[in-house]
């Protein structure tokens, strides 16, 4: 089946990340931002092969890993499906969250910190709550 | 899970006019298998023993089905051109998949008039391993099938071999210089040393059981293995095989890769060698 | 199969068929130009009592020994083929495919190492026996319009029995195999090709002096004054009363001690000796089918010897690890992943 596909894969060889966490977190990624959604077909996992090279097995596993978390399903003969969305209000385009929080980066930058201030200034924010 | 190759006891070295028989590790169906060592540490002998093409010392080798090999040399009839070559294999196998053929040689833009000798390095290890896919093998042995290729090549090469084993749930075991570019190619790890088999491991098996701990010097690992240390002026770092249940020992850790895995086990192999 | 052997050797082979068709042509032209009377009786008569006096004049002599010479030629022509055949496409076979490490290819595949054996030897045998059977068979045609000068009843001598069509076939058969084998050993092509030539040069060698002549148990025959009749002479010697053979080389010294004293004639010094004449012993033209049989029979046998030696080597040393039951093809079945 060709044409387009709902999730491209990037796999970081040299991240030291195993391939199939890779997988799983980028599903998880796509799930968060609303780009997959229940009922929505994830690739085969020829389709994966085909388009980064990674062993079959890896790609099993990762939709393994999906399905024990609730995350997907495989319907046999069809593919493996979506089951539930990750989106959360607060991740949504237009959601109030979202626009504080683009609001909070305009006056970081007000203050002339540069991305990695940004960034270091957030995970310790995020380290002390979550 | 059914077993597709198998080696018991095999003697791949002869040393004072005796076998050694410490080569034993089996491999199940539909895995993808990266065997690496040191140059002259038996790799292709023992892919070869595996094609059948050389009668091991001592020892079982059992492998499942349809055996496809590609030798280092990758070895080819010059004089043919690409097509021709295609042609041998259709009529040296009864189970030439001809549409597979067509599209890989296709694939890697190989002119299908264009004689072997005309070929590149690279190009003649591309024709090799297509000639090896397209008589759908059950196992698949391949020397060091990337040595020559540039890396688009490389890239493409494996792809066609993850897409068959997708598509035919084969195993694949292959033998490469460098770890590096094996990292999600491959499941399982057999690490080559003198002859013997010193690893035979699931790959994220063997990425969960080793980690790197920086720890002042003199620190204690407990009854963790030490795979190898690097002492510094005040400090130490370990790569680890770690017992599971117990502590690690305090200190900065952190999660190795496959490559820095690998190079560990052989370097501690060539010192105690 | 056959198209890949041939593929390999077509150049080799498509040469040797080139160099077999000249031979022929030459001799086919020569059998159709030479002088009609080389094959006259009278003719016949006049070089075996070696007369000058029955009238063939100086450019009958000059024809003649010229159609020797090119006689000779030719059968070192017609005997070189095996030699070629041996070295060119025989040798080549399979040292190549070591030398370029093509054997790890080739026996890699699904096809048996002994049906690509198969294939390797008889597309380079079976065209190499035809040829050399005809290379003989035209030989022996072209001789038979020679007469007196090397005519049919000269074909049990060394040098025209080897060109004759049966034994020309066998050892085609038998120098192509010792090639291929050859080449299963030495796997280096330049050193395949040299052993074959001393190889295939050394068993035609052998054959020749130690094992042909006891094909048959040789005769004696009592030299008289008529026209030597074809037969291969082995020794040369006399014949003693009671009818023996004693060799020349037995009774050299005395007949020749006796020789030099004064006013005695040769014949006297024989009967002293206790010889009545001169013999020699040989074996009769008329054996010649018999030879040609068991020299044919011989060679193919030792083709025999050598191709099942290559085949049980190969089929022991190339044998596949244990295998089991192919599994199922398919897609990986443990997952619902569609095609």
């Amino acid at each position: 089946m060709k044409g387009l596909r709902l999730i491209e894969f990037r796999i970081d060889r040299r991240s030291g990340v195993a391939t199939y966490l890779q997988l799983v977190h980028q599903v998880k990624q796509a799930l968060r931002l609303g780009l997959l959604g229940p009922g929505d077909r994830l690739p085969t996992a020829r389709e994966v092969v085909e388009q980064t090279a990674i062993n079959p097995n890896t790609v099993l596993k990762a939709y393994r890993e999906l399905e024990r978390e609730g995350l997907v399903e495989p319907r046999p003969g069809l593919g493996t499906f979506v089951r539930r969305s990750l989106v959360t209000p607060g991740v949504a385009e237009d959601s109030p969250l979202r626009g504080d929080l683009l609001e909070w980066m305009e006056r970081a930058r007000g203050y002339g910190m540069g991305r990695e201030d940004v960034e270091a200034l957030f995970r310790s924010v995020l380290d002390q709550r979550f | 899970m059914s077993v597709a190759v198998l080696a018991r006891g095999l003697g791949l070295r002869r040393r004072r006019g005796e076998a050694s028989r410490d080569c034993s590790f089996e491999l199940a169906a539909g895995r993808v298998a990266a065997l690496v060592g040191a140059n002259g540490a038996g790799k292709s002998t023992l892919l070869k023993v595996l094609a059948g093409l050389l009668r091991p010392a001592a020892g079982v080798v059992e492998v499942t089905g349809e055996v496809g090999f590609v030798a280092q040399e990758k070895p080819l009839y010059r004089s043919f051109t690409v097509a021709e070559t295609l042609r041998f294999g259709r009529v040296a196998n009864p189970g030439w998949d001809a549409d597979r053929a067509d599209r890989l040689v296709e694939e890697a833009g190989l002119p299908r008039e264009a004689r072997v000798t005309r070929l590149s390095g690279g190009q003649r290890a591309r024709l090799a391993v297509v000639v090896a896919l397209a008589r759908r093998p059950d196992v698949l042995l391949l020397d060091e099938p990337l040595s020559e290729m540039d890396p688009v090549a490389r890239q493409e090469t494996l792809r066609a071999i993850m897409v068959a084993v997708a598509e035919t749930g084969m195993t694949v075991v292959l033998s490469s210089p460098v770890m590096g570019e094996l990292e999600g190619v491959c499941d399982h790890l057999l690490l080559l040393d003198d002859g013997a088999v010193r690893l035979a491991c699931d790959v994220e098996t063997l990425l969960a059981d080793h980690r790197i701990v920086v720890a002042p010097l003199g620190a204690d690992f407990g009854a963790h293995r030490v795979v190898e240390t690097r002492e510094g002026e005040r400090q130490v770092t370990a790569m680890l095989r770690v017992t599971p249940g117990l502590d690690l020992p305090a200190g900065l850790v952190s999660e190795p890769s496959l490559d820095e895995v690998v190079v560990a086990h052989l370097r501690r192999a060539g010192v105690a060698a | 199969m056959i198209w890949f052997a041939w593929r390999q050797q077509r150049l080799a082979l498509l040469a040797l068929g080139g160099y077999a068709l000249v031979v022929v042509a030459v001799m086919v032209h020569h059998r159709f130009t030479m002088p009609g009377r080389f094959g006259d009786e009278e003719l016949r008569a006049c070089f075996a009592s070696l007369a000058s006096s029955c009238g063939i004049t100086e450019d009958g002599w000059n024809a003649s020994s010229a159609i020797r010479e090119t006689a000779a030629g030719l059968r070192f022509g017609v005997l070189g083929f095996v030699a070629l055949a041996a070295v060119f496409a025989g040798a080549p076979s399979l040292s190549r495919e070591w030398e370029q490490h093509t054997h790890l290819l080739a026996l890699s595949q699904s096809v048996s190492p002994r049906r690509w054996f198969a294939a390797k030897v008889g597309v380079v045998a079976v065209p190499a026996v035809v040829l050399a059977a005809l290379l003989g068979a035209t030989y022996a045609w072209w001789t038979s319009g020679l007469g007196a000068l090397i005519g049919a009843q000269q074909r049990l001598q060394t040098g025209r029995f080897e060109a004759q069509p049966l034994v020309m076939a066998s050892y085609a058969l038998f120098a192509v195999v010792l090639g291929v084998v050859v080449g299963l050993v030495v796997r280096r092509v330049v050193p395949a090709m040299a052993v074959t030539l001393v190889g295939w040069l050394g068993a035609l060698y052998a054959v020749r002096w130690y094992v042909r002549p006891h094909y048959a148990t040789p005769v004696v025959e009592r030299l008289g004054n008529g026209v030597a009749d074809g037969r291969w002479t082995l020794l040369t010697g006399f014949l003693d009363r009671s009818g023996g053979f004693v060799e020349q080389a037995v009774v050299d010294g005395p007949l020749r001690a006796c020789a030099q004293g004064a006013g005695n004639r040769f014949e006297s010094c024989l009967a002293e000796q206790g010889l009545v004449g001169r013999a020699v012993l040989a074996h009769p033209a008329d054996r010649f089918w018999l030879f040609q049989g068991v020299e044919a029979g011989l060679f193919a046998a030792l083709a025999g010897v050598l191709l099942l030696g290559a085949f049980r080597w190969l089929h022991h040393r190339y044998r596949q690890p244990i295998s089991h039951r192919p599994p199922s093809r398919g897609p990986l079945s443990r997952q619902p992943v569609p095609r």
